[in-house]
This record gives structure tokens, sequence and C-alpha cells, in this order.
């Protein structure tokens, strides 16, 4: 008893911490976001937006990435819980993706004059929301787990492809997209910099925690079917 | 573990192909804008065609008229060409921005829009550093 109360190790404990971690670099982003980078000379406070739009995107990456390497380990070891694993965190992509997508418009509106052009970093990204819909699409179908696990994965494998694509294509294709990193990239303020790098830790962190309470709620859910029948 | 990787190796081949004819498909075929100079080098065949053009709006050469409507002249460095537009500007858009217009070229050669776009600077810089930049 008095073991378990002083491990800080604990479930419990983790979750705690996990949670006030997130919680605090998401404020701390947010209050740099608003408060601490300097208003953009070209653009203005609507390019604020930035850090939240890379956020999601970078969150979205991750979780995609989370998708595809569990999908390979699926098949390979056909364990329950690399399937959990791989469809909870494609689901919390989608929802990251869709919020890229709609900053990214939001942003786009004033500065580019559109709401949303076909260029090729825009029109892949489509490609990889559509790709990803169609993955949930599969999963949500009716059949047992077996069959439907092994051909979703095999899915979220060839779907994969499309990510580094929408990177990539920015830069070796003619554009409306800004090349802002690395090599060809203009760069940004210092300032902005560590604001975004504070951003990109909170979503990544935002995205272990909901990853984890997801899939805790998958068992659950499979628990419960289990005892039912 | 044969079996599997029966089923694996097959997968990841169907899976470069795949990404092969992607890659390959928006290599060639697909081009978001032409540069004024591909613009005329296509002149007359070109002349209705709707097109997508992007070039840098020259120094000083836009003129808002009354109507609301707006002419500029875009160049690429080595062509440029008049453009008239009527519509939503960007609130980026001014002297030295790169501009992409949708429309199509008349037979007098000024260049008809129905939508103006800009592109965002791919250098995100604070007023201050562009004073001490500029400054130094």
């Amino acid at each position: 008893m008095k073991i378990a109360e002083t491990d800080p190790f604990s479930f419990k404990e983790m979750r705690k911490a996990l949670f006030f971690l997130t919680f605090a670099l998401m404020v701390l982003g947010t209050w740099m976001t608003f408060f601490y980078a300097p208003t953009e000379v070209v653009m203005g406070h609507v390019q604020r937006i930035f850090y939240f739009h890379m956020g999601t995107v970078w969150a979205a990456t991750v979780a995609f990435t989370v998708v595809f390497v569990a999908s390979i380990y699926y098949l390979v070891k056909e364990t329950a819980k690399w399937d959990t694993l791989a469809y909870c965190s494609a689901e919390i992509g989608m929802l990251l993706l869709t919020l890229t997508i709609i900053t990214g418009s939001i942003w786009a509106k004033p500065v580019w004059g559109t709401w949303w052009t076909w260029d090729p970093q825009l029109t892949t990204t489509f490609i990889l929301w559509v790709l990803y819909a169609v993955y949930l699409l599969l999963r949500s179908g009716a059949g047992g787990r077996g069959k439907k696990a092994r051909y979703s994965a095999i899915f979220a494998i060839v779907a994969f492809v499309d990510l580094p694509v929408v990177y990539i294509s920015a830069r070796i294709k003619r554009g409306i997209s800004p090349v802002v990193f690395g090599p060809g990239g203009g760069g940004i303020d210092p300032a902005m910099m560590q604001t975004l790098l504070v951003v990109l830790l909170g979503f990544t962190l935002l995205f272990i925690l909901l990853l984890r309470e997801r899939i805790r709620i998958m068992n659950m859910e499979t628990a419960l079917y289990t005892r039912g029948r | 573990m044969k079996a599997k990787l029966k089923f694996i190796v097959p997968l990841v081949i169907i899976a470069f192909l795949i990404s092969w004819l992607v890659f390959a498909g928006v290599r060639d075929s697909m081009v978001y804008y032409i540069t004024v100079e591909e613009l005329l080098e296509d002149v007359p065949d070109v002349y209705g065609q709707k097109v997508r053009v992007s070039g840098t709006v020259v120094h000083g050469s836009i003129k808002n008229e009354l109507d609301e409507s707006l002419q500029f002249t875009m160049a690429d460095g080595k062509e440029k060409i008049d453009v008239e537009y009527d519509g939503v500007i960007p609130d980026i858009f001014t002297d030295g921005v790169e501009a992409v217009v949708e429309g199509s070229i008349s037979t007098d050669n000024i260049f008809v829009a129905d939508l103006l776009l800009a592109k965002c600077p791919t250098k995100y810089e604070s007023d201050e550093a562009r004073y001490q930049r500029k400054k130094g």
C-alpha cells in the first residue's frame, strides 16, 4: 500500500502529469502566439495562425506515422493492440488534418485572396485527407476484426506514401504555398521560431494524451462487448 | 514467417509503384501556373484560353480606377504583361509582390483576370528585423 502511494510512475500519476504538462504547454504556446511572437511585417496579425496551423499539421504527421508503423506491426505480429493503436491514431490524425485545412483556409483568404486553390501542396493534402477518410470508413464497415483489420492495415501502409509527397510538393513544384523552412526557404524570426517550437511540443503532448485516452476508451468498449456476449 | 514475407514483399513493391506513379504524375503533367514568358510564347494559340499565370508586380504600375477595377503590370524578369482585374484584392497585394492571376489574354495582349491571388512571403520577419536589415 505504501509503495503504491509513493510510486511516482503509477498509471494514474502519469496520466495526471501528462495532462497538466500538456495543459501548461498549450497555454504557454497560445500566450506566446499572441504576446511573445512579433507581428509579421507583410501579413500582419493574421500570420499568427501559422503556429496553430503548423502545430496541427505536425501532430497529424506524427499520428499518420504511428498509423503506418502500427499497421506494419499488426501485419507481422497480428496482435489486436497494434490494430487498436493504428485505428485510434488515425482518428486523431484525421481531426488534426481537418483543423490544418480549416486554419490554412482562414489564413489563405485574406493573404492569398482565396479560401482554396488547387496548388500542388493543397491538392496532395486534400488527397491525404480523402485517403484517411476512406481508411476510417473501411474501419466502420461491418465484419469481424480479423479481415477488416488486415485490409485496413494494408490500406494504411499504402496511403502513407502520400504524406512525404505533401511535404516535397511545395519544393519541387510551382505553387502558391510558401517554402519557409530548410534549403530554399526564407526562414523565420528567432522569436517566431521559439514560439513555434513550444507550440509543436505542446501539440505533440496533446496528441499523446488524446491517443492514450482514446485507446483506453477503445479497450473499455472491447471489454464491455466481450462481456456482453 | 515465410508466408508473411510472401505477403509483405509484394505489398512494399505495390506501395513503391503507387508512390512512383503519384510522383511522376505530379512532376510531369500538372503545372499550377505558367510564367509570363511561357504565356507570351503561346501567343496567338493561347488567345481566349483560360490560364493561370504568375509574375512579380512591377513597381509603380498599379492603377486603381474610379470604378474600383485595377490595372497593373506583371513581369517575370524577361517578359511583362498588363493585367486588368475587377474583384477582391488580397490584403498583401502591392508593388513587388508575386501575383498569380487566372483569366485569359485578349488579342490586344492585355490579360483579363477573373481571379487575383498573391503569394505570401517565404521569409517571416518582424518589423524590427526588417528595419535593422534595411538600415544595415
